[in-house]
């Protein structure tokens, strides 16, 4: 098998690093200008002042923790049960005929709105900001599964039929593989949709978080709070995402089509 | 006859389409034949006179309107892995490697792994894919699929190998190749082939006996034993004999 080459080299990330040091660059005049509000736009080295106090004290350390607890928690239940119900959907019609046009009339409303009835029911707690989460993750994450186990080409299960396996294993062998690439396409837009709703839950109803932590610097004009937390909650969602990929790239690699 | 020895009866058998809005479409009209054990047999006809479907009922994956499929005095009732299937598509398993997809059959009927292993290897050698075991689909050419194909439902020893077109969306150059493959690996171990094709030089160049299908609904224009003797030279295809052969089936497919 010929060897790609690893994403940390070559042209391609010498390009995407590039254009974002040019942003940096940019900011970085504009926010050192001697007339800039340094309040409204402070400047990278404030901002990484921020960072580096915020982590000596312990209060980004915390708020990170509280986050991504969350983050994990509702988005690994919210993908585990996705991926249950939605493979059991795509394989056996009754059950999809069963569950799709609940799962089809909720999916279109944005997981947002759920949390005012969240907070109603569940109140405003650890439980109420995973359960937006879930909702968010399982949403997003059900729909790629269900497709992936439909494309299943019939082909393949034929074949297999003709080869003489069993109904069970037909489904672990086939159907399961073969929706793989769907299944993780899911799982990251999920991830994504996971950070959004996380972050919007935590603004509105929290005392601890990286969501927290942004509103906190709205309210005392701490921009450079604000920032920071927007760079730490970009580097969290960008490496959980590239983890993703990586495990996307490992066991789906047959798939490539390059 | 032993009672697994890969012989077919298709008896009164028809099949009929239900179409919303529209008559039914009969595909295949009250066809009766016999395969016998170790024969190679085709079966030709223009597309949509129901040939594959006559072949995917054999395979168990279509159930005929009327009549009923024996397979050594059995009615064929589903997919089992008496019936080997080769597709048109590919259908090499892209997720697996060479070597799993040709071990696939007899794992799936429970062989221990090492004798798995151990057959999965006899073919792929047999199929010429040496050296290529531990590939994935899509490293591999169009012509090296088919082998693949080949191998995994030789290695599963059914009882008759069913194809559907096989080699029809490969090259010209390929598609010869593959036929002398097919021919070498058939001859060194015999079994019951029904071969559906559109090819009459393909049907002939094959088989002991061509059966050719008229336009839907598909009934047996003639069914005809092949003279020519065995192991056959590629050359055997510009033959006097085998060219009076094709000239006589020729107008009977197109009657």
């Amino acid at each position: 098998m010929a060897r790609r080459r690893s994403w940390w080299v070559g042209r391609r990330t010498l390009l995407g690093l590039s254009s974002f040091g040019a942003l940096l660059i940019v900011y970085s005049i504009v926010s050192n200008l001697p007339d800039a509000n340094q309040v409204i736009t402070p400047p990278p080295q404030a901002i990484f002042a921020t960072l580096v106090e915020g982590v000596a004290d312990g209060t980004l350390f915390s708020a990170i923790l509280a986050s991504l607890a969350r983050v994990l928690a509702g988005y690994f239940l919210g993908c585990t049960a996705a991926i249950v119900l939605g493979v059991l959907m795509g394989w056996f019609r009754t059950f999809e005929y069963l569950v799709d046009p609940l799962v089809e009339a909720i999916r279109p409303i944005p997981p947002l709105a759920y949390i005012p009835l969240v907070i109603i029911w569940v109140g405003i707690d650890e439980r109420s900001r995973i359960l937006v989460i879930f909702l968010a993750s399982f949403l997003t994450c059900i729909v790629s599964t269900v497709t992936g186990i439909k494309q299943v080409p019939r082909v393949f299960i034929e074949a297999a039929q003709t080869l003489g396996a069993s109904q069970m294993r037909l489904f672990l062998t086939i159907a399961i593989p073969s929706a793989l690439p769907y299944i993780f396409a899911g799982l990251r837009v999920a991830l994504a949709s996971s950070w959004t709703t996380l972050v919007a839950a935590e603004l509105v109803a929290a005392q601890d978080g990286l969501g927290w932590l942004l509103q906190n610097g709205r309210r005392f004009l701490r921009t450079d709070v604000v920032m920071a937390g927007v760079v730490v909650i970009g580097v969290l969602a960008f490496s959980m995402d590239r983890g993703l990929r990586y495990l996307q790239r490992r066991w789906t690699r047959w798939a490539d089509v390059r | 006859m032993s009672a697994e020895s890969g012989a077919l009866a298709v008896e009164g058998v028809s099949h009929v389409f239900e179409r919303v809005n529209q008559p039914d479409l009969t595909v295949l009209d009250r066809i009766s034949l016999s395969i016998e054990q170790n024969s190679f047999v085709s079966l030709v006809g223009p597309s949509g006179c129901g040939k594959s479907t006559l072949l995917r009922m054999m395979a168990g994956l279509e159930h005929p309107t009327t009549g009923r499929i024996l397979l050594d005095g059995r009615t064929v009732e589903g997919p089992t892995a008496s019936t080997g299937m080769v597709f048109q598509q590919d259908a090499v398993f892209p997720w697996m490697t060479v070597q799993k997809n040709v071990e696939y059959g007899p794992r799936s009927r429970g062989l221990p792994r090492a004798e798995c292993a151990r057959i999965a290897e006899q073919w792929i050698r047999l199929v010429g894919l040496d050296g290529f075991a531990s590939s994935y689909s899509r490293e591999l050419s169009g012509g090296m699929r088919k082998r693949v194909d080949l191998a995994r439902v030789y290695a599963n020893n059914p009882r008759v190998l069913l194809m559907d077109e096989p080699f029809g969306a490969l090259d010209s150059q390929t598609r010869e190749t593959m036929q002398d493959e097919l021919l070498r690996i058939w001859e060194a171990e015999r079994k019951t082939v029904v071969f559906v094709t559109h090819d009459l030089e393909e049907a002939l160049y094959l088989s002991d006996r061509v059966i050719v299908m008229s336009p839907r609904p598909g009934r047996i224009v003639v069914s005809e034993a092949v003279g020519l003797g065995r192991p056959r030279p590629a050359n055997i295809r510009i033959s006097d004999e085998f060219v009076a052969a094709r000239r006589r089936l020729w107008s009977q497919l197109h009657s």
